[in-house]
């Protein structure tokens, strides 16, 4: 499970990192209608627009989603882990944490 | 207030969040909501977005140094989970219906119940519970693990599933409602109820705010509530601050970490009654 954390610790923070560079050389068309009301990417398609525009913004975001994702991989990992060692119950419990998770996910992205 | 000064501060105030996060297994949100709100003056949509994102990084970089000790029980802390995530999408999805006063009331209530009953344990862990109940023994729950500062193996059982799982489910609607790790109501439940050992209640919370926020996030994310100019600085200094604060937790004594826990506790359960109060400071 370590590398997994690890895994995703890393590109989640270089992701952020990069985008915050971006945003630091070039800060002030961001900054003009301030900080928190500049374009907060929405949905997965105003993500993608934003990153093919090279957006710091966008770039960041990314970083941030897949920061949120790191979890889900780290209970995937569990699922995965008491199957191998055939504990039901244990699979059982885990699975469940899963499909809420991907439900959350889902349900999300329809709000 | 100029960008440098707001960056400089938001900063500052998330490294300390994470450290202090790290060490009493909350998810540091406790203290970057505030930070945001009545000090920056922003909007508590970005507030909430921005802290959901802090209990994220605060679990992984904790989580990471204490898998190494085993002092996390992953099995206690799986099966709690499936409360807490439920819990935290029907908080999520609820979080434009319900009234924030009630909220901040009511979590304040709770977090003045949990410091009186901590405090009133501090001294517990002089003979850690070795007694099981039923769910416990069937789900193989119990475990032992080295403690650094009194330098021995120590055992220990668990009791009270159920109680533990109810308080678990409001954990989770809290964390989806405030974008608070809920680790505030996790530690309490899993010692208090449990009667986990400290450090495992504190080490096992790490592991589970990640989870119980990240079911929150999704929704909070697509709905536009993750200001990323305000969440990544608050990411950034979260994790740095939570990856230092997990070295701390193995040399400290049990008995001054609940201290400082109560202490804390008292301080935002203050907090929140003044907000939900609407008592202008």
């Amino acid at each position: 499970m370590r590398p997994v954390l690890r895994f995703g610790a890393f590109v989640s923070t270089a992701l952020i990192l990069a985008g915050v560079l971006l945003f630091a050389l070039n800060p002030g068309r961001v900054l003009q209608s301030g900080i928190v009301t500049q374009s907060v990417p929405h949905g997965l398609s105003g993500l993608l627009s934003g990153l093919e525009a090279g957006s710091p913004v966008a770039v960041i975001s990314l970083g941030l989603l897949i920061l949120i994702l790191t979890p889900v991989l780290r209970v995937i990992s569990t699922v995965v882990y008491s199957f191998r060692r055939r504990d039901w119950i244990y699979l059982a419990i885990t699975s469940y944490v899963l499909l809420v998770l991907l439900i959350g996910f889902a349900i999300g992205a329809e709000a | 207030m100029d960008p440098v000064q707001f960056f400089t501060v938001l900063i500052v105030a998330s490294v300390l969040a994470g450290v202090l996060g790290s060490l009493l297994g909350l998810g540091g949100g406790i203290i970057v909501i505030p930070v945001l709100t009545l000090l920056l003056g922003v909007d508590i949509r970005y507030a909430v977005g921005a802290s959901i994102v802090s209990v994220i990084a605060t679990s992984n970089g904790a989580t990471v140094s204490h898998l190494k000790g085993g002092v996390a029980n992953l099995r206690v802390g799986m099966l709690l989970e499936v409360a807490t995530v439920t819990g935290a999408v029907l908080g999520a999805l609820a979080a434009s219906h319900v009234g924030e006063s009630a909220l901040y009331l009511i979590f304040a209530v709770v977090l003045a119940y949990s410091a009186i009953a901590m405090y009133q344990r501090r001294h517990a862990d002089a003979n850690p519970n070795l007694r099981e109940d039923r769910f416990s023994t069937w789900l193989r729950l119990g475990g032992r693990y080295l403690d650094h500062a009194s330098n021995r193996v120590v055992r220990y059982g668990v009791v009270g599933v159920p109680v533990a799982l109810g308080l678990m489910l409001l954990a989770g609607v809290v964390s989806g409602l405030l974008g608070v790790g809920s680790g505030t109501l996790k530690v309490p439940a899993m010692d208090l109820a449990m009667k986990l050992p400290l450090k495992v209640s504190t080490a096992t919370s790490n592991f589970m705010i990640g989870v119980t926020a990240a079911a929150g996030a999704a929704v909070h994310f697509t709905q536009g509530d993750v200001a990323p100019l305000i969440a990544a600085p608050v990411a950034i200094g979260v994790l740095v601050g939570a990856m230092g604060g997990a070295r701390l937790l193995s040399r400290v004594q049990s008995h001054s970490v609940r201290l400082l826990f109560v202490l804390i506790l008292v301080v935002i359960s203050v907090q929140m009654a003044v907000k939900g109060l609407g008592i202008q400071v």
